[in-house]
């Protein structure tokens, strides 16, 4: 009983802190929203194309890059200098430059020249390919229009169109592609999902870093004192204390679970698995607030190495980038963290219909860390309370 | 201006000492940089490999495998593996140990020949782009081969005649012969964004600067609360020495910081910032758009704690929408128009300029709104804080 009434003062006490409800509640919600209009709106690279009064056959090829099997996002600026500007700082993948009298060109039996502007890097590039199929596709009807219409003496245009029925109909060389195994992320995933996972773990941790800084305030201001003067156990204390980390920690992570599912609709599947890797993952944080907690000096300092560590494990963890396209020896080194481990489970849980069975090995290592931190955290808090 | 130097130097050495400053101006963006630029697969160099299953005996295939797969390998884009089966090759791909494999059916000269239809197979794994540029390859090949089908079949359909392999033969030879009526030629643009190493340097840097920039003019508080501002005051020192000496202190920490970054990023990591005098005029400029917005803060806080929390609020949001922790050039237009009303999207502006090569020149709209803010959100700020200062 006690030990709720010390637990319900820490979650007390951030919530009246306005600068910690920032934390807590504002900026991960604003995370979850830019992320997912940086990179869930997206559905394609884009490319930008100038084909002024490129006639006819200028707009038909654009119309079939636009249409091409490659998917991609269209822009078309007004100029050439325009263009140029847009692949230069990267918002175009490439640009691609139509000339002025395309299309009389090609119908008077001339060589046309369409240019694809790029970056050194983007040398490889699915939206090159995309341009030249169209080109391809073009350059063949173009060509047995001018052969024909060269030996049975008969208009381009009259050739041009028997040329296009012809390739209508000719089956040709197709390409099939199919796929091995799972992408990245399954099909279906929403924009908000991915972001929405990796948010919880970062903030989750966050936020029990900078419960940490509450602990020493405890300890400074005496409260930790009194309470051992009165006759509460020390046992209770410690109880008491890790438990208002836990609730801190919980709230968070319960405030962005409630919120991304009604307001974004975000899934995060099975509860039973999901919920038992967030109440695992804050115990985790709950661990680390109560080292840190326990052997930081003064507030500024377990407040800046909070930060710090909430930070830079997370951005380890995949918790910023995702882990999927991590090369090594990245990739590896972030499973030394718990947040890799709980991101794996969450995604697993969320996107691919996991249950508990799936997930246990995340479970167990989740545990493995909850105890270790735990156990360092309350042993040393109980040396400097005792003291 | 001598008493202002005196305070700016006293603050300075106790900021240095101070662990905590240490951590948030230098440690912490150069373990983001850090781990973020080793993190992230490099985007300059794209490499895979292909299972190459070639089922078919005649020339069109063998002119495939010689002719544009051959070229991606010369391109140094992708290594080839002849496999001799479609299971042997499935199992590369679900190994992982090629991106995709591409099975060309058997029959498939034969087929050409005779004008029927067939088809080439990509076989791709997790990652798309290894199937796309597969599949485009292909495509290309294909359409190449269609082409000439398209040609013999418009000149028979347009004469009339009935379709004679010898006079076939004759009109695919012209319409080989004939030149591509469509050249498509690369061009290519110098590269106005920085490599990824500078722009993870760039971004941390201009997130933690904020952060920095706050320790000099938050201690105006912090001696307030002491009782040390009265007795500085109760000195024959002018107020405005005091509020400069503090705002002196914030651009050097700033600027320290930020110039640690950029040596480190540069020495340790391989990062290139391009043009040092331009560089150094955007650090500085950034230190002062910092410093101004600190200080616009602290002249309307109350307390320390208050004024601290509150930049650290502004800071992070204002990296958010200025594209410190994504690039913005990726985002929605609405985004990235959006992130021009901070600057730190403006000094990232100013770092992906440089990187085209170039001097102070074409920084040159960069550094005016830096110095801009610093210097409207400063004025407003020690306007206010002069009343933190007054008797």
């Amino acid at each position: 009983m006690n030990a709720l009434a010390i637990a319900e003062v820490s979650v007390r006490r951030l919530l009246r802190d306005r600068t910690s409800t920032f934390f807590v509640f504002v900026l991960p919600i604003v995370l979850i929203v830019v992320l997912g209009t940086v990179y869930g709106g997206r559905i394609a690279p884009r490319m930008g194309i100038v084909a002024v009064e490129s006639g006819a056959l200028g707009a038909e090829l654009v119309d079939a890059i636009r249409n091409g099997a490659v998917k991609l996002e269209l822009k078309e600026p007004a100029t050439v200098e325009e263009l140029t500007a847009r692949v230069e700082e990267g918002s175009l993948e490439i640009g691609v430059i139509i000339p002025a009298g395309y299309d009389a060109a090609l119908r008077a039996g001339e060589a046309a020249t369409v240019v694809i502007l790029g970056k050194p890097e983007s040398a490889v590039s699915a939206l090159r390919e995309a341009v030249s199929e169209a080109v391809a596709a073009q350059a063949a009807v173009v060509g047995a229009a001018r052969l024909t219409a060269s030996r049975e003496g008969i208009p381009f245009d009259e050739a041009l169109a028997t040329a296009r029925t012809v390739q209508g109909r000719t089956a040709g060389v197709t390409v099939a592609v199919e796929r091995i195994g799972e992408g990245i992320f399954p099909a279906g995933t929403g924009a908000f999902s991915p972001g929405a996972q990796s948010q919880l773990v970062l903030f989750m941790f966050l936020t029990s870093m900078t419960a940490a800084t509450q602990l020493i305030l405890t300890r400074q201001l005496g409260v930790s004192r009194r309470m051992l003067a009165s006759p509460i156990r020390v046992r209770t204390i410690l109880v008491g204390e890790t438990l208002g980390r836990f609730g801190v920690a919980m709230l968070q992570g319960l405030f962005i679970i409630l919120l991304s599912s009604l307001a974004f609709g975000v899934s995060w599947g099975d509860p039973l698995a999901a919920g038992t890797i967030v109440v695992l993952f804050a115990l985790v944080g709950t661990g680390a607030a109560m080292v840190i907690g326990a052997f930081a000096n003064n507030p500024d300092q377990a407040g800046a190495v909070g930060v710090m560590a909430g930070m830079l494990l997370g951005a380890l963890g995949g918790a910023m980038v995702p882990l999927e396209i991590f090369p090594e020896p990245a990739h590896t080194l972030a499973y030394l963290t718990p947040q890799a481990w709980a991101i794996q489970g969450l995604r697993e849980v969320a996107l691919r219909g996991g249950t508990v069975v799936d997930v246990i090995g995340e479970l167990g290592m989740l545990v493995l860390y909850a105890v270790a931190l735990l156990a360092i955290g309350t042993w040393q808090f109980r040396r400097i309370l005792t003291r | 201006m001598n008493a202002a130097l005196v305070i700016a130097v006293k603050d300075l050495r106790q900021k240095l000492r101070d662990r905590s400053v240490l951590l948030m101006a230098v440690l912490a963006p150069l373990g983001l940089a850090f781990l973020f630029s080793t993190m992230l697969p490099s985007q300059d160099t794209f490499h895979t490999a292909y299972a190459v299953v070639n089922l078919d005996d005649g020339e069109v295939a063998r002119g495939l495998v010689d002719g544009p797969l051959a070229g991606l390998a010369a391109a140094g884009v992708a290594d080839l593996v002849t496999t001799a089966t479609e299971a042997d090759a499935r199992a590369a791909v679900e190994a992982g140990d090629v991106g995709a494999a591409i099975v060309i059916p058997a029959g498939f000269t034969a087929a050409i020949q005779a004008g029927q239809p067939t088809q080439l197979l990509v076989i791709g794994g997790p990652s798309t782009l290894p199937a796309e540029i597969a599949r485009s390859v292909l495509v290309g090949f294909g359409s190449q081969v269609t082409a000439v089908q398209v040609a013999v079949g418009t000149a028979i359909a347009a004469s009339g005649e009935a379709p004679d392999p010898a006079l076939a033969r004759e009109l695919a030879a012209a319409a080989v012969a004939a030149p591509a009526p469509i050249v498509l030629r690369a061009s290519e643009t110098s590269d106005r964004s920085a490599s990824s190493k500078t722009y993870y340097g760039a971004s941390m840097g201009v997130m933690f600067v904020f952060f920095a920039a706050q320790f000099g003019v938050l201690s105006l508080l912090a001696e307030r609360r002491n009782g040390t501002l009265a007795r500085m005051l109760a000195a024959p020192i002018a107020p405005a020495t005091i509020l400069l000496g503090k705002v002196l202190v914030s651009i050097v920490v700033a600027s320290i910081s930020m110039t640690v970054i950029v040596l480190a990023t540069t020495f340790l990591m391989g990062a290139d910032w391009g043009d040092p005098l331009a560089v150094a005029a955007l650090v500085l400029a950034v230190a002062l758009a910092a410093s101004g917005i600190a200080t616009l803060i602290v002249g309307f806080a109350k307390t320390e704690e208050q004024a601290g929390s509150f930049i650290a609020v502004v800071a992070l949001t204002l990296a958010v929408f200025g594209g410190s922790f994504f690039p913005m050039s990726q985002a929605p237009e609405a985004m990235t128009a959006l992130s021009f009303f901070t600057p730190h999207a403006w000094f990232l502006r100013g770092v992906n300029d440089l990187a085209a090569g170039g001097g102070i020149a074409v920084v040159g709209p960069s550094l005016a709104v830096l110095v801009g803010v610093g210097v409207v959100t400063g004025g407003i700020g020690l306007l206010r804080a002069r009343q933190v200062v007054a008797p």
